[in-house]
This record gives C-alpha cells, sequence and structure tokens, in this order.
C-alpha cells in the first residue's frame, strides 16, 4: 500500500553518521559532520556512531525513530548491498516502512577512495549526506505482495548431482521432475567401473539411488527429453518440455535384445565416448534405466531404406517408427541444473596427436575400457584392433588444463582418476604392464585421497614429474616422446604402447543455452555462476533457480552429492513456504495518465509490460510486477509520466540531485566568504 | 609438431636423452627387497632428503636425485657413482623424510650391490684388508699410555680370530683378495 | 647396583684410553658395574656396512649372542660401536628371516641371538639408571659455568626408532656438573668421521665448519662421547692449521673427563694430557 505524503506532513529525518572503525571515520570526523545537519531543515535528530550495523547501532536507530518519531531514516555509511536489508528490517521492526530508508555511501563512493585528501572527502560526505537527506523527504512507503508457490521441483540433469537432489526432494515429500536428455539416467558416475579413493564398484553403489528413482512415488522421469523454454509466472516457472521418440514402448519391451543383434545399422557410440561403434537400436548398458532399448533415429536406415529388421524380430511388437515426439508443460516452484560435464575434445591438443593416434585415448575412454560391461569387457587392449594388451601405458595428467591457451582451470578429480587407472589396471595385470604416470603436481586433497596415493606409488608405478613434448607415432603404432623428469633431473626418452591422456574438463553442451533460459549467468569456461563463490554455492542469481554439480565447476563424487543435498534443501526452503514475498520496489502504471503509446512495452528487457484492452477499448499499459525487476526504462521513456518506478520515481531522483547541487554551491559560498580554507 | 610415420627412428634432439630401454625396472625390486628398504616406493620427490643433507651441494647427483632414480631404473648410474660413496652415513635425510623411506638404510644398499661388482674406492678396501689381517681397525701401538692410567696393555676380551676368519669369507674377502 | 657387559671395541681403547681410564673410573664411583666382554670382535664400523652387509651383521650379530650368555645389557662408549650393535640387534628383533639366518651361522660356536642384551651407550646407561640426581649429590668441584658446546655424533641420535635417544640427555649430564651449555647453529651437524677413508679434504672442511659454528657462539670447550668424532674435532685442529691456517685452540673432552673432575678426579686419573688440544686450561674454571 503506498502512503503518499501529505502537504502539511512534516518532515522529521533522523541523520546516522557511521564512522565504520577507521574505515570512515580514519579519514573524515563523523562527528563534525553528524553535527553539521543539527539545524538543517526537516531533520530533527543527528548522531554519529562506531559501527551502526552493530547491536549498539541498531538499538540506537530503533530508539530513535520511537522517541522522535522518524518519517524517515537517513544512513551515511558504507554500501547499501551489505546492510540495507538489515537498516530496512530495523526500520520495520519499529513501524517504519522499511522503504523509508535513504543510504549514503560515505565509504566505497567517498573516503575508501579519497583517502589521500581528507578535506576534499568531508566535502563529499556533506554533498552526498544532503542529498540522501532531501531524497528521504521524498521517499513513500512500499508494501509487499505475495504470490503462491508451486510445491515442486524441476532437476534438470539425471547425473549423480540431479539424482542426489531428486532423491532428498522427493523425500520431503516435494514432486520432483526429473528430465535427462539421454536415454538413461547415470551420468558420467554409471560409466565408472570404480571409484575413488575406496575402489567401491560405482555401479553398485549408483543402481540403488537408480532404482529409487524409478520408483518412487514423488519422482516423475523424463528420460530422453529436453527442456526447450522456460517462462516466469508470478512465483512459479512454465516450462516447456520436449520428450524426444525412443521408438520402443517402455512397456512392452522385454530387454531380449533381438533387435540389437539383427540391426544392421552402427553409429557413434556416445556412452563409450566414442571407442567403437554401436548399433542404432541398443541399450547403453545392463542397469540402465529406464531399462528399456531405444533407437537413434539418427543413425537408424528405416526413414532413409525403409529398414523395418528391429520391429520385425521383436517379440513383443515394442517397436514403432510412427512415434512423434511430445511436448509437454509443467509448473514448478524451483528450478535445479545439474547439467554435468564433458571432456575436452581431443581434436584441441595436435601435439598429442589431435585424435589421429590411434593408441592415444582419454582417460574416459580408458574408464570404459576397464568397465566390465564395456566394448572390451574389462580387459586393457589396445586400439585400434582390441587384440593385445599393451605392455607398457602411460598416463600424461593435465591434458589442457592449467594451461593459458586451452582451460586454464584444474579439472580438480584428474590426479585421483589416473591414480585409480593406474590402481585398477596394477592389479588385473600385475606383472604384466608397466605403468608409469607423468604429472604436473599431484593434487590428492579429499578424504583419504593421499593415503591412495601412496598405495599406488607402492604398487610400483614410475611417477616422473615433467611434462612430454610432441608425441611421436613409430613404425609400430607405439607413441614415443621425450620428457625431463624433474625427480633424477634427467632428459628422458620414452617409448609406450598406450597413452591414456586425463583430459581437461568443460560444462555439457548446451549448458550455455540452458543457463540463458534459466537467466543464470556464466563463470570462466562457461559454468554456471553460483551466487557468490565462498558463501553461496549452490544459489544463483536468479531466484528460484538453484545449481548443482559438475555444471558449477569441476568436481569429485563426494561434492557433487554434497551439492546435490544443498541444493535440494535450497530448493526445499524456496517451496516449502508455499509462497514468495515480492517487493513492489517495482514500476506501476497510472492509468489515467497513461495514452497506450507502448512504447514501454517496447524497451522493457524482462517482457513484463503489454499492452492490454480496457472497458473504454482503449489499450494501456500493464507491468507484472513479479517479471519487473525495477531496471527504470520504462520510466524514462514514458512521454506522460504515467509509469513511475516506485522508490526510485523521477521525483525522487530530482531531489537527490537538486540536493547534492545546492550543497555543494553552499560549501562553495562558505569557504569564499572564510576566505580560502573550509573548517 | 607431431613427425608422420614415414621416419625410421627417434627424432635427434640436441640433448641425449635417457631411451627407456635403459630403464630397468628391475633394479627398484633388486633394492626393495635388500634390508630396510620396503618403503623405498613411498618416495614422492619431495627432495626434502636434500635439503637436509649437509654435502648435498657437493653431489653432483642430488640424494633425491639418487632416491628417483633407483625408481626410475637407472641401474649403471646409480652404482657406478662417486655419490654413494662420498657418503657421511649421518641419517638427517632418513630423519626428515615425510614418507618414512630409510634413506641412509637405501644407500647402504647400493653400496653393497657396488660393492659386489667391485665399484668401490681402493681406500674401503683397505679397510676390509685390515679386517681380515688383523682383525680389527685400531690395533693398540702406545700400551704404555694405557698402563699410566692403570689399564690393561692388551684390550681385554677383544677376540681377533673370529673376524679373520669370517670376514675372509663373506664380500669383504672377495674383494680384498680381488684386489691382490 | 646396576650391571653391565662393557664392550670397547676397538678405537677407544688403541686410540683414547683416557677415555676407557675416566669411564671406568666414574662408573666404579656411580655405583655401575661393568665387566669387560670376552671373546668379542670388532664392530667394523659403518664403512664395513657399506661394503659386506652380510658380513658386518653376523660379527655383531655374535657379539650380541655372546652378551646374550650373560644376560646384562651390553654398555659402549663409542657411538659407531653403538650404533652398529644397535642396528643389527633392530633388525634381528625385526626381522625373522635375518635371524633364522645367523642364528644358523652362530649354531657352530653354541651361540645363538636372543636379544636379551639391549645394546646401550655409555652416556644413556648414565642418564637412565644412575639419573641426574644421584649424579649430582657426587659433584665435589663444579665448573664455574664455563660454555661448552656438545657433539652428540650422528650414530647416537640417528635413526631415532632404532637409537630411541632423545638430544637432551647430554645437555643435561653437562649441566650438573656446572658448565653452561653453548648451542650453536651447527650442532646436528655430521663431523665427518665416515668420509675421512674416501675424501679426506671434505671431512677437514666439515670438522672445520664444526669447530667454527662452536666457537662463534661462545663455546670454550667441546665434549664428544665418540672416539671417531674425537678424532675429526681434535686431532684434525693440528691438520686444520696446515690446511686452513686457522688456529681453533679449542680443547675436547670426553664427557667422563669433565665429570670425573667434577666429582673430585684428578687430571692425570682422567688423561687430560693424552688430549690432543692441550685440555689443562678447564682446570682453572674449576672450584677448589
Amino acid at each position: 500500500m503506498t502512503k503518499k505524503k501529505k502537504k502539511n506532513d512534516e518532515d522529521r529525518i533522523g541523520v546516522f553518521i557511521c564512522s565504520c572503525g577507521t574505515n570512515i571515520g580514519g579519514v573524515i570526523n563523523v562527528r563534525k559532520l553528524a553535527r553539521e545537519f543539527k539545524d538543517y531543515p526537516g531533520v530533527v535528530f543527528t548522531t554519529s556512531n562506531m559501527f551502526t550495523c552493530s547491536k549498539d547501532g541498531q538499538d540506537t536507530i530503533a530508539k530513535q525513530i520511537k522517541e522522535h518519531n522518524l518519517t524517515g531514516v537517513v544512513i551515511g555509511a558504507c554500501t547499501p548491498k551489505l546492510h540495507e536489508q538489515l537498516f530496512r528490517e530495523i526500520l520495520e521492526e519499529n513501524g517504519l516502512n522499511p522503504f523509508r530508508l535513504a543510504q549514503a555511501n560515505l565509504r566505497e563512493h567517498d573516503t575508501w577512495i579519497h583517502g589521500d585528501d581528507p578535506e576534499g572527502a568531508y566535502k563529499v560526505a556533506y554533498d552526498l549526506v544532503v542529498a540522501a537527506i532531501e531524497r528521504a523527504k521524498k521517499l513513500e512507503d512500499i508494501g509487499f505482495e505475495e504470490y503462491p508457490v508451486e510445491k515442486s521441483v524441476l532437476v534438470i540433469g539425471a547425473g549423480i548431482a540431479g539424482i542426489q537432489s531428486a532423491l532428498d526432494l522427493a523425500d520431503k515429500d516435494i514432486k520432483v521432475h526429473l528430465v535427462e536428455k539421454y536415454t538413461s539416467i547415470g551420468g558420467y558416475m554409471a560409466r565408472l567401473e570404480k571409484t575413488f579413493p575406496t575402489l567401491d564398484c560405482s555401479m553398485c553403489i549408483l543402481s540403488p539411488k537408480l532404482s529409487a528413482i524409478e520408483r518412487h512415488k514423488n519422482i516423475e522421469l523424463l528420460s530422453y527429453s529436453e527442456v526447450l523454454e522456460v517462462e516466469r509466472d508470478f512465483g512459479n516457472f512454465r516450462v516447456h518440455i520436449k520428450k524426444h521418440p525412443r521408438y520402443v514402448d517402455i512397456e512392452k519391451c522385454i530387454n531380449c535384445g533381438a533387435c540389437e543383434r539383427n540391426c544392421p545399422a552402427t553409429g557413434y557410440d556416445e556412452w563409450n565416448l566414442g571407442l567403437e561403434e554401436r548399433k542404432a537400436i541398443y541399450k547403453p548398458f545392463p542397469q540402465a534405466v529406464p531399462g528399456v532399448f531405444f533407437l537413434d533415429r539418427e543413425s537408424c536406415t528405416h526413414w532413409t531404406d525403409g529398414c523395418i529388421i528391429c520391429s520385425e524380430k521383436c517379440p513383443s511388437k515394442a517397436i514403432s517408427y510412427d512415434v512423434e515426439a511430445e511436448e509437454t508443460e509443467i509448473t514448478v516452484g524451483a528450478i535445479i541444473a545439474a547439467t554435468g560435464f564433458k571432456e575436452m575434445d581431443i581434436e584441441e591438443l595436435p601435439e598429442y596427436g589431435g585424435g589421429r593416434f590411434d593408441r592415444v585415448l582419454t582417460a574416459g575412454q580408458y574408464g570404459r575400457l576397464l568397465s566390465l560391461v564395456g566394448p572390451t569387457e574389462g580387459k586393457i587392449l589396445m586400439p585400434p584392433k582390441f587384440e593385445e594388451p599393451p605392455k607398457r601405458i602411460a598416463y600424461i595428467n593435465c591434458a589442457g588444463s592449467r594451461d593459458e591457451n586451452r582451460r586454464p582451470w584444474c579439472c580438480n578429480f584428474g590426479c585421483m582418476y589416473t591414480l585409480r587407472h593406474a590402481e585398477m589396471t596394477h592389479r588385473l595385470y600385475p606383472d604384466e604392464v608397466e605403468q608409469w604416470i607423468i604429472y604436473h603436481e599431484l593434487r590428492a586433497g579429499g578424504k583419504e585421497y593421499e593415503q591412495f596415493y601412496r598405495r599406488v606409488r607402492e604398487s610400483g608405478v614410475r611417477f616422473v614429474r615433467g611434462f612430454p613434448s610432441d608425441m611421436t607415432e613409430e613404425k609400430d603404432g607405439s607413441i614415443s616422446f621425450s620428457v625431463f623428469d624433474q625427480g633424477t633431473g634427467s632428459l628422458l626418452r620414452l617409448n609406450f604402447d598406450l597413452v591414456v591422456l586425463t583430459m581437461a574438463i568443460d560444462p555439457s553442451p548446451g549448458a550455455a543455452h540452458l543457463a540463458h533460459m534459466l537467466g543464470v549467468d556464466r563463470s570462466e569456461g562457461g559454468f554456471m555462476k553460483e551466487l557468490h563463490p565462498k558463501l553461496e554455492p549452490v544459489n544463483t542469481k536468479s531466484k528460484g533457480v538453484f545449481i548443482a554439480g559438475t555444471c558449477q565447476s569441476p568436481k569429485d563424487i563426494p561434492a557433487s552429492v554434497a551439492d546435490g543435498k544443498a541444493a535440494a534443501s535450497a530448493a526445499a526452503s524456496h517451496v516449502l513456504k508455499g509462497k514468495v514475498r515480492v517487493q513492489m520496489d517495482k514500476a506501476v502504471v497510472d492509468e489515467s495518465l497513461c495514452i497506450g503509446c507502448g512504447l514501454c512495452e517496447k524497451v522493457c528487457p524482462f517482457t513484463a509490460i503489454s499492452m492490454v484492452v480496457r472497458d473504454d477499448e482503449k489499450e494501456r499499459a500493464e507491468i507484472s510486477s513479479i517479471l519487473c525487476t525495477g531496471c527504470g526504462k520504462c520510466q524514462v521513456v514514458c512521454p506522460t509520466g504515467a509509469i513511475m518506478r516506485k522508490h526510485f520515481t523521477t521525483e525522487q531522483i530530482e531531489a537527490e540531485i537538486l540536493g547534492l547541487i545546492s550543497a555543494h554551491r553552499r560549501q562553495e559560498q562558505a569557504e569564499k566568504t572564510s576566505g580560502g580554507t573550509s573548517t | 609438431m607431431t613427425e608422420t610415420r614415414d621416419q625410421k627412428g627417434p627424432p635427434e634432439v640436441l640433448i641425449d636423452p635417457i631411451d627407456i630401454s635403459k630403464l630397468d625396472p628391475g633394479f627398484r625390486k633388486e633394492i626393495q627387497s635388500m634390508p630396510n628398504a620396503e618403503d623405498l616406493s613411498a618416495c614422492f620427490a619431495c627432495s626434502t632428503c636434500t635439503a637436509a643433507c649437509p654435502i648435498a651441494n657437493i653431489w653432483d647427483i642430488k640424494p633425491h636425485q639418487l632416491i628417483r632414480m633407483i625408481l626410475l631404473g637407472m641401474r649403471e648410474r646409480v652404482i657406478s657413482s662417486k655419490e654413494i660413496w662420498l657418503y657421511l652415513t649421518c641419517f638427517e635425510c632418513q630423519e626428515r623424510c615425510p614418507q618414512k623411506v630409510r634413506v641412509t638404510d637405501i644407500f647402504f644398499d647400493c653400496k653393497n650391490l657396488a660393492a659386489e661388482e667391485g665399484r668401490i674406492p681402493d681406500t674401503i678396501i683397505a679397510l676390509g684388508r685390515e679386517l681380515i689381517e688383523k682383525g680389527q681397525l685400531y690395533i693398540v701401538t702406545a700400551d704404555w699410555e694405557r698402563e699410566d692410567l692403570n689399564l690393561e696393555p692388551e684390550v681385554p676380551g677383544l677376540s681377533t680370530e673370529y673376524v679373520k676368519k669370517k670376514l675372509s669369507e663373506t664380500r669383504t674377502g672377495r674383494l680384498v683378495k680381488g684386489g691382490d | 647396583m646396576p650391571s653391565y657387559s662393557l664392550y670397547m671395541g676397538c678405537s677407544v681403547p688403541a686410540n683414547y684410553p683416557n677415555y676407557e681410564a675416566s669411564m671406568n673410573l666414574i662408573a666404579g664411583r656411580l655405583g655401575m658395574q661393568m665387566e669387560y666382554l670376552t671373546d668379542v670382535a670388532c664392530c667394523g664400523s659403518p664403512n664395513l656396512r657399506a661394503m659386506d652387509y652380510w658380513g658386518w651383521v653376523v660379527v655383531n650379530a655374535r657379539t650380541l649372542a655372546v652378551a646374550d650368555r650373560i644376560g646384562h645389557d651390553i654398555v659402549t662408549p663409542c657411538n659407531g660401536c653403538f650404533g652398529s650393535l644397535k642396528d643389527v640387534y633392530h633388525l634381528l628383533k625385526h626381522d625373522s628371516k635375518y635371524r633364522d639366518r645367523v642364528n644358523d651361522e652362530l649354531k657352530q660356536d653354541h651361540l645363538e641371538f636372543k636379544g636379551i642384551s639391549r645394546p646401550r651407550h655409555f652416556i644413556e646407561a648414565l642418564y637412565t639408571d644412575v639419573t641426574i640426581d644421584v649424579i649430582r649429590k657426587q659433584i665435589t668441584r663444579p665448573l664455574d659455568g664455563v660454555g661448552i658446546a656438545i657433539h652428540y655424533g650422528c650414530h647416537l641420535l640417528r635413526p631415532t626408532d632404532v637409537t630411541e635417544i632423545t638430544p637432551t640427555i647430554l645437555d643435561e649430564l653437562v649441566e650438573v656438573t656446572g658448565a653452561q651449555v653453548v648451542e650453536y647453529p651447527l650442532w646436528k651437524q655430521c663431523c665427518g668421521a665416515t668420509v675421512l677413508p674416501v675424501d679426506e679434504d671434505l671431512a677437514i672442511r666439515l670438522a672445520r665448519d664444526k669447530l667454527k659454528s662452536m666457537k662463534e657462539s661462545g663455546a670454550v670447550f667441546a665434549v664428544v662421547v665418540c672416539p671417531a668424532c674425537c678424532n675429526q674435532l681434535d686431532l684434525q685442529q693440528l691438520g686444520l692449521k696446515e690446511s686452513y691456517g686457522e688456529e681453533f685452540n679449542l680443547p675436547v673432552l670426553f664427557y667422563p673427563q669433565i665429570l670425573g673432575l667434577a666429582m673430585g678426579l684428578d687430571a692425570s686419573e682422567v688423561g687430560l694430557e693424552m688430549n690432543r688440544v692441550p685440555a689443562g686450561p678447564l682446570l682453572q674454571h674449576m672450584s677448589g
């Protein structure tokens, strides 16, 4: 509810100048400054204190509001970004509308920059406080609106972080819609054979969670689906999702595999990271959820050649080529993005062959060789024929990472990943395979990671601290390179049957587009940006949108699980209140002044304004206060002044500017009359 | 940049690198099977041993480099080095090692391996000769000094026969006879 | 009255009978019963270990086995002997394969290593069994707080898991005589004795660095507990004059000599005139 001040209402402003320790008080005399306003028109109380944000300072404000029946509060202190919320709450607690606060930034805007000129800083401070006083005289009461929030959450991405979020939320009886781009959930963790440092079988610890997702009554799994569009609808999100057709009926498929065995067409195997081709109809791994086969339209020859072999061979008639993609719309109260990562492309590393050398693999691909349900059933065999095991393997850490030319960041889990590969290979082939790890620095920071590192050293793996030269391919396919071993101080020329590169880590493809849809910023490298790097790891600048897992930055499984849980907790906090409170310091339209020109609708970047036809058949602007962010563009372009951006109306801004000018002039005059130096 | 499949051998480089064929993984196992060398592989090249060594600066190959060489398999380099004989046996390296690698004990093992191949300074062999011929390293020459202090002129209890016999049967004997 | 089997090694009796004599005298005064072991052999020094590990183990195991027959702890005044005996003792206690091999060898002489006799350094036995308090009561001519620098020696202190000696015992033992312990930066550094046969210049350099550090920190005398260390720090001072042209004039004494004098023995009883750098000036710092 807005309350306009009547003309005969007296201004009773309280001025509080903060010393902020020595940040402000060390440069200007705050007590003197406070005294300047003793007789200022409209000011009934003025004081200074050491730390206005402290309990002491808060109590002072509270007391003075009541005692002097203040109509406005001016605080000359640090940036509003830090304590504006706190100060507004103090006002509210003591019977004054929270928006009657005008804060002058005497620190970031004055003493922190003009510390070398205390006299000048004092003058600026005086100007700023006067401007705030004049603004305070024009401030109005502003209220809140509440909008209902759906008790449901959309989780995008069903890797371990997304899965953990979904399970935690579902356990709180919140409805979860889990969207996954790929045919099966599980993400990268499902590709691993074992996890460091415990060497737990990855699928053994993951598949209970996969089953739980499938069976939980509160989780709706939308696999092989994509988010097309996200719109805000007051407190909720309206999300358009496209469900791609599998061409295999989930209910009818009995997992016999006849379709795959007989399929004549092949395509790129994304599950095995391109190690070999797979059939056009296939199931990525036995424990996939949903546990059915799926047909990849791009590699299938039905639509080009009319092949119908799989549908003929299917004993339960589960295959149909006439399935269309479905689009569905859901409304949720919050969204968690957990879209994961991918390895950098090997083509970006020409010094290691750039993908042209058969015997150079990525760590992810090597992990697939180690997998018992992978292309070689857990045997390490040399590409391209996969017939014989290698006698000598080299692991190159930091391939592309910590490199200003490629990816400046550390991939976080690469060192441990390599150690795990080496340990597993050592157990499989303790005497037959020689292993070398070529590393930059070995980072084993997590719990019990260092002890794992020691164990790998003891298994006989040779460690060389150095970096490889360009690699060359010998006639027999083996790979050679030179490396300076800092440990012995000697230059070595090494040759290996197989080289495994621990690639740098990027966010998944499509993360950029999704972030844009969700209103989430991105950090260096395209990773989704958290609200605060130290204190807000899962929130984003977009209210109601949270991020978890490697889409935020590369991290290992324990950290991804923690992220998932944190995001679930934050999202639950958001939706369980059932409503969201929106401050109404937004743009509003005075319909009596609106002439329906439509300029405001054109300039609004948030599509918060629409022109609607009223009863008198004239168009008027209508503003959605939840979509409006208060940027003020509409107020600038409105020709009649019908639109006002509350709390920063034209009148208020003018008052502030005029206050600055008059204060400045007053000081100049005082200087002239006192003959030079100002007091 | 990378070479094509047409080349014959490894590219020529200005500095002769050590080829992988010369790096013998058996050497590490050989040392590890010797006394007190089980934790050799725990070494993670921190070079604290070198920092602790009072005479590291006069060694061309530093202590940590020698340990890394054992781990990589540079047998010839280690066994033939002069550094293992310029060794104080002061145990500071072993004391400081954060991974409890028994560095001094490992160096003793290297010395034994080198001695087995006859790569040992003559002056040390000379000590061996003293032990085989006389059964002790130092002989009482100034027995009057002992008598002045009311001590027996001959060292009570010292027997030399066993030492002479035993050491002529072991490597000491082989080294001394080999030299003669 | 604790009893010990005394193992002298060959260096102390041959080169430093003053150490042997002063040790016996104060041991007698303090109630330590020490009997010379018979039929024992030279320890070989660390250089034997470098050349012939098995030979070194057997030779020292025999000494331990001989002591086992009597049953008392072995006490030795030499760091090198202490280091060798203790290392072999530690090895045989923890490695059953080596123990079995060794006992096979010793069987021919009707000996067996049982691990009953613990090898100990004389200084440590003095500190632990006799204790400072008992010694203090016997001090009749305390020193006047003159600065003495202590050189422990490497094989006395390290490796700590084998020797189990803390580098404070000699400090306390020296202080009880009335002297003041001078701390100097290179206190832990090796004297260089082991490398003497291989590189004499290096050994001389190490000795020089140690003496220089002691002198610069204000020490007037130095104390050692090992004949090899004494050789490096005392005898080498004469060689230093030739190689470096430096004169340190830092007399080096064995601990029992200082303690003996403080307990009332006279200079000839502790063999003071045998110290290479004249140690007579010490007497001026004694009361009475």
